[in-house]
């Protein structure tokens, strides 16, 4: 981690054209295109009603900021969404998104900053609605992001992953017993 | 009033299996079976794995199977395009998932948004057929605010028309041929009509 370079950008500051952003994804059975990458589900860089809702934001985390393990250890030590249940973190895997790639997509405002109490390197994929409609444009948006993304599905040590999410999981318990 | 039912049905070796919403059910001999008798099909003849979609017209207790000739056209695709029909079978998990269903937020889709995308893979998948062409098999997905995607891909071309879950009238889709990079981008109305660009489109790009 580059905390000099990564200092300069602030809370809502557009990430640098040089760095990547990692999104997650539910893995599935696998599915190979004609070069032998890995395809990823479409719904992986689709929104929900609640991103569009937040102004057409996709959420990714910063590679400057983030391992690839450390983002599968925040799903992995995450509650689902008004439960009290951990998030399963072994049917996920990530690609990677080049900023600069996002950028010179005419439908995507920015790439920019946006840290959360629980994750530093969140960030978020800025889709420009006002002159590029999202649903109109969804088709293009979605094939234009798989078709890169392909190109960058990234390799996680799942051994690591699964241990500092158990030790993790059982710290919690011990200082929460009644969760 | 129309209530549209939807089916699945498994033949096992003691038998055929109906399941109604993911849940296994005992109407066997009841509505789908009266259904079923009423288009002359007999359900033994039914491929190994098969869907109905029922019509339940409440005034007069009559049924009848799919949407207009849904019962044909799967009988149709399930002869002649045995992997398009693989394909939608495959895609009926879509109507189970329930809000919430990849962990971080995403929509369920409805059954409404479903038969559009069906109608659509069932509809130009005949069309391009009849033109002597047998169109390759795309893969129906649900995307995260519960819309529907149909992709095809094939070596010279993808092809993704998305059904909106707030949107009933309009589809949009994007082609792209990966040859010569040129596009292919318009919006469909959803009216169970065939447009001719379209399929035009599908015939050159997206053959077997």
């Amino acid at each position: 981690m580059d905390e000099k370079k990564s200092a300069e950008v602030n809370i809502g500051d557009s990430l640098p054209s040089s760095d990547s952003v990692y999104r997650i994804a539910l893995l599935t059975e696998k599915e190979l295109d004609e070069n032998g990458n890995q395809i990823p589900k479409l719904s992986c860089f689709s929104l929900s009603a609640d991103d569009i809702k937040d102004n057409y934001k996709l959420s990714v985390d910063w590679d400057r900021k983030t391992t690839p393990e450390e983002v599968l250890i925040r799903v992995g030590t995450s509650f689902k969404k008004g439960k009290n249940v951990y998030k399963p973190f072994d049917n996920r895997t990530l690609y990677k998104l080049e900023v600069s790639f996002l950028k010179q997509l005419p439908f995507i405002s920015d790439v920019i900053y946006t840290p959360s109490r629980n994750n530093n390197a969140h960030s978020s994929v800025c889709f420009d609605n006002a002159n590029y409609n999202y649903k109109e444009h969804q088709p293009q948006i979605l094939t234009e992001l798989r078709e890169h993304a392909r190109k960058f599905h990234v390799n996680i040590d799942m051994e690591e992953v699964k241990n500092k999410v158990e030790e993790l999981r059982k710290s919690s318990l011990e200082s929460n017993p009644h969760k | 009033m129309i209530s549209k039912e939807y089916w699945d049905i498994t033949r096992k070796e003691e038998g055929l299996q109906i399941k109604k919403a993911g849940q296994i059910s005992d109407f066997a001999g009841s509505s789908w079976y009266t259904g079923l008798i009423k288009h002359a099909i007999e359900p033994e003849t039914l491929p190994p794995q098969t869907s109905l979609f029922l019509d339940h017209f409440n005034s007069d207790e009559t049924y009848s199977i799919g949407y207009s000739d849904e019962g044909e056209k799967s009988k149709f695709l399930s002869r002649n395009l045995p992997a398009v029909a693989k394909a939608i079978a495959n895609s009926k998990y879509i109507l189970d998932l329930e809000e919430d269903w990849d962990d971080e937020g995403a929509n369920a889709t409805d059954f409404s948004t479903y038969d559009r995308a069906i109608s659509f893979v069932s509809n130009y998948s005949i069309k391009v057929f009849q033109s002597g062409i047998k169109i390759s098999a795309p893969t129906i997905e649900i995307l995260r605010d519960g819309s529907i995607g149909v992709n095809w891909e094939t070596s010279k071309a993808s092809f993704l028309i998305v059904f909106d879950k707030t949107n009933e009238k309009i589809s949009y889709c994007y082609g792209k041929n990966k040859i010569n990079g040129i596009p292919f981008k318009t919006g469909i109305e959803n009216d169970n009509s065939v447009d001719e660009s379209v399929a035009s489109w599908m015939k050159k790009n997206l053959r077997k």
